[in-house]
């Protein structure tokens, strides 16, 4: 065979070559914009506390075909109520979850069972298990520790005497346990006293305080989750004649807004816009690069005062549902 | 290289040029096309949003100037009026409200709870109207902090205000109305214009490039995202291209008439580029497709026009190679095809021309030859008839009558009615006729033996070849011998062929002497009858193929011999013609043929 037929074949070949590679990008044109459903699974998804993650979760979503199921839900009783949740959206196709752990305590590996495969990211609180998640929350001792400040802060008299009540909450999540111990030690180097703890779930709660309040009322009431905080306000609006200061953590409407009439001293504020567009993000990246690298990314908070809360640069977190 | 190669190199080169052109200029276009279509969405978006806020202004005019200056806030109250302007708009507006100098509420729509201990005369909107009284002032968005909500709402808002002339108890004096608009208007108006999926996108600013809307104004605010706006603050109301955080885009600007704002419109070249894939797919693919096609067509022209060539070529590479009478190629294009026919008839003229030569060469050289066999040794004829005169001299009258009997045979074999093909049985009576004259002539000085098989005697030969044979024999051999000589004639059948041959026991000669005896140049005219060996060698072959002739062996003093090689062809008038045209009868020319093929 003479050189000229050979490189004759060599150019056919070549040009043969880039008539497949051509095609095969022709027929895959469609299919670079691969489209995912991503379920998204927290405690009473209804509450308006919510707003802000949801949004993040929408802009997050935008543009990179995703359908995004909130999905309803109430309160949650136990675990297994939350992992057949998570199971069911997962065999309806669902391509990852995010999910919000009600429990932090992985009892007999259930949750580990039902999330094996897919990608599932854990928001707001951690989970004790065998196997680790990526994470996306806020550093809930750091937020502890912010509310005890903002306590410090605001008690323009000194904390010396000062009677403060915990409401803790569901201490069967990690991030509420954290809280609290960030809130104690740091409220520890003060003169305050701690008078109480109310360290149960959400509908104890209500009966505690009223409790506590009527055999042995405080100066200052310290909430450190969004319902409880909204206990807070119910139990003070309810009694007007306590003369009792809230500190706590919330960003529901609620709070904002008695924050706002001066109810509420300080009111810590995680970036959930944030949180839900970061893990978005992070669901997205292990979903298209097939990765099962664990990462943790924190979430900022901020303290807002009355005084504060209408600052150009608070009032684009604080408010941002409400466009 | 080939002419295939050649087109089709140059097909390739001038297939990817005109494909990289084509795509650059579409590539251009496009760009062109998008810029265009961006500088109208924004004009669009422009207007519509120059519409809203100039329906604000018209909802402020309209409160100012068809109420407020019409009313004595002593005794009339503004709330009517207000309430029914707000109804009218309140799709576009969250509250309208007008205040004192002093930051008191003097009328506000929606009627509201106003908010306990809020400084309004501290808000931005209120310091600008009350700074430039004769204009109108649009806020930054904002959240609303004037009314109470128990909802626990709270609303994002653009404040347009202006400083008024209340009256009050007949006295003027200043106040603030203010249209809050509601901030998702504006956001909804540009979202339409962010509704396209591809990364450009559209953002507003203010005159100081603090962002009023962007897609993106949350991630923006938490640092995700960032924006060029300070930059393009500077920028006029026209396409520009940057570079911002390594992605190179095309920004265009829009000025909002009146507030100073900016609409901007972002699109990353990295949008073009990816809208560009299927243009690029399907501009390769073609460019990929037409390139096969070519280069098949290429080879198909070329073939058409090398292939009649190649051959063509190989026709004269056979003609070089000495092959006389090619096989030259008639084909191809019309061009090709008039070559092949001009080579062919130059070939055959060629061919014609050394024929011409050939036969003319053998003519003469058989004129030549026939002028050598007619000649006649003068000194033989004078010897001979000087015999004879001397015999009837001697009244030897019956040798007398011998001897000329001997010699008229001898010249009528030598005539042969004009003949050159003649019957062995002739040429040895020739010889015989020859021989009896030498004897009488040399007084049987030597002794002639004829040992002819009757086998041959009815051959074809050609005439007079035995008879220089004998002269040489006698002249060479016999002439200076001292003892009785002999010289034997024999004849006889081998291999097929014939051969006669003359033996002599004389002197002989060495044997490289006898072999440039049949040697053109050793030729020299000898004694004897006046043929001479080589022209007989000469004759046999020029009659009967080169395979034949004549071979002489020799050693001194032991004689010589030498044998006439003719092939065997039976004598009948037919052979006898055709040889005598020059013509070899077809048995002969067969063994001949495989003859050749043996050596």
């Amino acid at each position: 065979m003479s050189r000229n037929k050979v490189y004759l074949g060599l150019l056919v070949a070549s040009i043969l070559a880039v008539i497949f590679y051509v095609s095969y990008g022709m027929l895959n044109i469609g299919k670079e914009n691969k489209s995912y459903t991503v379920s998204v699974i927290v405690e009473n998804s209804s509450s308006d506390r919510w707003n802000a993650f949801k949004e993040g979760l929408s802009k997050g979503a935008d543009g990179n075909n995703v359908y995004l199921n909130v999905v309803s839900t109430a309160k949650f009783s136990s675990m297994e109520e939350e992992s057949l949740i998570v199971r069911r959206e997962l065999e309806n196709g669902a391509d990852g979850v995010i999910v919000e752990p009600a429990f932090s305590e992985d009892l007999n590996g259930k949750f580990y069972e039902t999330v094996s495969e897919k990608p599932v990211i854990l928001v707001e609180n951690d989970m004790e298990s065998e196997i680790l998640y990526s994470t996306v929350m806020p550093d809930h001792s750091g937020m502890g520790k912010a509310i005890a400040d903002a306590v410090t802060a605001g008690e323009e008299k000194g904390l010396n005497g000062v009677k403060i009540g915990i409401v803790g909450g569901n201490q069967k999540k990690i991030s509420m346990q954290e809280r609290v111990k960030g809130f104690q030690d740091e409220i520890a180097e003060t003169d305050a006293f701690i008078a109480w703890n109310i360290l149960a779930d959400t509908s104890r709660c209500q009966e505690l305080l009223s409790e506590y309040m009527e055999t042995d009322p405080v100066d200052i009431l310290v909430s450190l989750n969004n319902d409880t905080t909204e206990l807070c306000i119910d139990y003070l609006l309810d009694h007007p004649d306590r003369n009792c200061r809230i500190y706590g953590e919330g960003r529901s409407e609620k709070t904002v807004y008695y924050l706002d009439k001066g109810m509420i001293q300080a009111l810590i504020v995680p970036n959930e816009y944030y949180m839900g567009y970061r893990s978005m993000e992070l669901i997205l990246q292990k979903l298209e690069q097939y990765t099962t690298e664990i990462k943790n990314i924190e979430v900022d908070f901020l303290s807002v005062t009355k005084e504060t809360m209408y600052d150009e640069s608070i009032g684009k977190i604080l408010f941002p549902t409400v466009r | 290289m080939t002419i295939s190669a050649s087109f089709t190199v140059v097909s390739v080169c001038c297939m990817c040029f005109l494909g990289i052109v084509l795509y650059k200029q579409f590539a251009k276009e496009e760009e062109g096309m998008t810029i265009e279509n961006t500088e109208q969405l924004l004009a669009q978006t422009a207007i519509n949003l120059e519409d809203y806020l100039r329906s604000m202004r018209r909802i402020s005019d309209a409160m100012y100037y068809s109420v407020i200056k019409n009313k004595d806030l002593a005794v009339d109250s503004l709330d009517e009026e207000m309430n029914l302007l707000y109804e009218a708009n309140k799709d576009k507006l969250v509250s309208v409200a007008c205040y004192t100098n002093e930051g008191k509420l003097v009328a506000a729509a929606p009627v509201a709870t106003v908010k306990q201990n809020v400084d309004v005369t501290s808000q931005q909107w209120f310091g600008d109207a009350m700074g430039q009284l004769e204009n109108f002032h649009f806020s930054n968005p904002h959240v609303q902090n004037l009314f109470d909500d128990s909802t626990y709402r709270y609303y994002w808002v653009i404040s347009l205000s202006r400083s008024v002339d209340l009256t009050s108890n007949g006295s003027s004096l200043l106040g603030v109305l203010l249209v809050d608009m509601n901030y998702s208007s504006i956001e909804q108006l540009l979202d339409k214009a962010n509704t396209d999926t591809s990364s450009e996108y559209v953002y507003l600013m203010d005159q100081n490039g603090d962002i009023i809307y962007h897609p993106m104004q949350d991630l923006i605010q938490m640092g995700v995202y960032k924006e060029n706006n300070l930059e393009a603050l500077n920028y006029e109301d026209e396409s520009h291209k940057e570079v911002f955080e390594g992605q190179t885009r095309i920004v265009t600007l829009k000025t909002i008439s009146y507030t100073g704002w900016k609409i901007v419109s972002v699109v990353p070249l990295e949008a073009f580029s990816m809208g560009r894939a299927g243009t690029r797919y399907l501009a390769i693919m073609l460019i990929a497709l037409s390139l096969l096609a070519i280069i098949f067509l290429n080879q198909m022209v070329s073939a058409r026009i090398a292939k009649p060539l190649r051959k063509l070529n190989d026709s004269v590479k056979e003609w070089e190679a000495g092959n006389l009478e090619p096989d030259i190629y008639v084909g191809g294009s019309l061009e090709v095809e008039h070559l092949g026919k001009t080579l062919r008839s130059t070939v055959g003229q060629i061919q014609d021309l050394m024929q011409d030569i050939v036969v003319k060469q053998e003519e003469k050289r058989k004129s030549e030859l026939d002028a050598l066999q007619s000649q006649i040794n003068p000194h033989f004829l004078y010897n001979t008839l000087d015999s004879i005169v001397w015999m009837i001299t001697g009244e030897r009258y019956d040798d007398a009558v011998f001897m000329i009997t001997q010699l008229a045979s001898l010249f009528r074999i030598s005539l042969s009615r004009g003949k050159t093909i003649i019957r062995i049985e002739d040429e040895i009576k020739h010889a015989q006729n020859y021989m009896n004259i030498q004897k009488i002539r040399y007084k049987n000085a030597f002794q002639v033996e004829f040992q002819i098989e009757p086998e041959i005697m009815q051959c074809c030969t050609v005439k007079l070849v035995v008879q220089p044979l004998l002269e040489n024999a006698i002249y060479y051999g016999m002439e200076y011998m001292d003892g009785e000589g002999l010289i034997i004639i024999r004849g006889y059948r081998k291999d097929g062929d014939v051969y006669l041959e003359v033996q002599d026991n004389g002197l002989g000669m060495p044997e490289e002497a006898a072999a440039q005896l049949l040697k053109e140049n050793e030729r020299e005219r000898k004694r004897g009858s006046g043929v001479g060996l080589i022209n007989v060698h000469n004759r046999i072959k020029l009659r009967f193929g080169e395979q034949y002739g004549l071979i002489i062996e020799s050693f001194p003093d032991e004689g010589m011999t030498v044998k006439i090689h003719i092939p065997f062809i039976p004598f009948t008038e037919e052979t006898q013609k055709l040889l005598d045209e020059g013509k070899l009868p077809d048995e002969a020319r067969e063994k001949g043929g495989q003859e050749n093929e043996q050596k």
